[in-house]
């Protein structure tokens, strides 16, 4: 240190530069394991494929009876269900994929 | 206003939200690469692998912060780990004779002479005042990142400087 109190030896290493991101955090975020959002829509979309597979193989007069109720209906009364009902269901959908895209 | 860390921790931790994970890293990566930088003496690729490790374990582990230390120090104790555990595995030796620094100019010292002098240096030395210095944290905060009492913190602080300006000044006597 010198007379005046000035101590060069501090002062640099008190002087941390700033290092500059330069895709470093993208470099972090890319060795991430993967979200579990993405998780949720994989096995959301597993497991309804699975519960329809499972309900045609097990259950064939279920089926059946449920296109003859379906024939039976006004194909108006069919669609005021089926339209939003399909709608709600491709919004969750695209919500959960836009959100797991998003990160 | 922007989020406090315990608040993007909050959301990571609840709804694995990885736009504020990034948050984070951007937030933090300057200070954790600075700190690696200097512990490895200037070696910029080393430090940034572990740089990255680091925020990779952070991520892993950040349930287990409680917020009673600050974000940043528990940061800087991941990267001291896992700085340590690379230099057990390199059996990193005592310092040899350094290649000499370029005398300063003028009383300024050069930041790259600095991490090569640093690199001189005994690994607690550059330790102690890589942690110390530049990282706004108090000795105690520094000796509890590291697990040491606060006393050897300062003595390694002591001898690290001591050894650092004669390391620099003895080049600067020998400049033409």
């Amino acid at each position: 240190m010198s007379a005046t109190g000035h101590d060069p030896i501090e002062e640099a290493l008190m002087r941390v530069p700033y290092v500059d991101d330069a895709g470093f955090t993208d470099r972090v975020m890319a060795r991430l394991p993967p979200s579990r959002r993405r998780l949720r829509v994989a096995i959301l979309l597993a497991s309804g494929g699975a519960a329809t597979t499972v309900a045609a193989l097990v259950l064939p007069g279920a089926a059946a009876a449920l296109a003859v109720a379906l024939a039976g209906l006004q194909a108006a009364t069919l669609a005021a269900w089926a339209v939003p009902l399909g709608l709600a269901a491709t919004a969750l959908l695209l919500g959960e994929m836009a959100r797991a895209e998003g990160e | 206003m922007p989020a406090s860390d315990a608040d993007l921790v909050a959301r990571i931790v609840a709804d694995d939200d990885r736009r504020a994970f990034a948050e984070l890293v951007r937030r933090h990566q300057s200070a954790v690469r600075s700190l690696l930088r200097r512990l490895s003496a200037g070696d910029a690729a080393l430090a940034d692998d572990l740089a990255q490790e680091t925020f990779l374990r952070a991520y892993r582990g950040l349930s287990g912060w409680r917020g009673s230390a600050r974000l940043a120090t528990w940061l800087y104790r991941i990267a001291w780990n896992l700085w340590a555990s690379q230099a057990r595995r390199a059996a990193d030796p005592e310092p040899a004779e350094p290649e000499p620094p370029r005398p300063p100019a003028d009383a300024a010292i050069d930041r790259y002479d600095l991490e090569r002098a640093l690199g001189a240096l005994r690994a607690e030395e550059r330790t102690a005042l890589a942690l110390a210095y530049g990282q706004d944290m108090t000795h105690e905060e520094a000796a509890r990142v590291l697990d040491w009492p606060v006393g050897t913190l300062k003595t390694h602080i002591l001898r690290g400087k001591e050894r650092l300006r004669r390391l620099l000044s003895a080049e600067a006597e020998g400049a033409p």
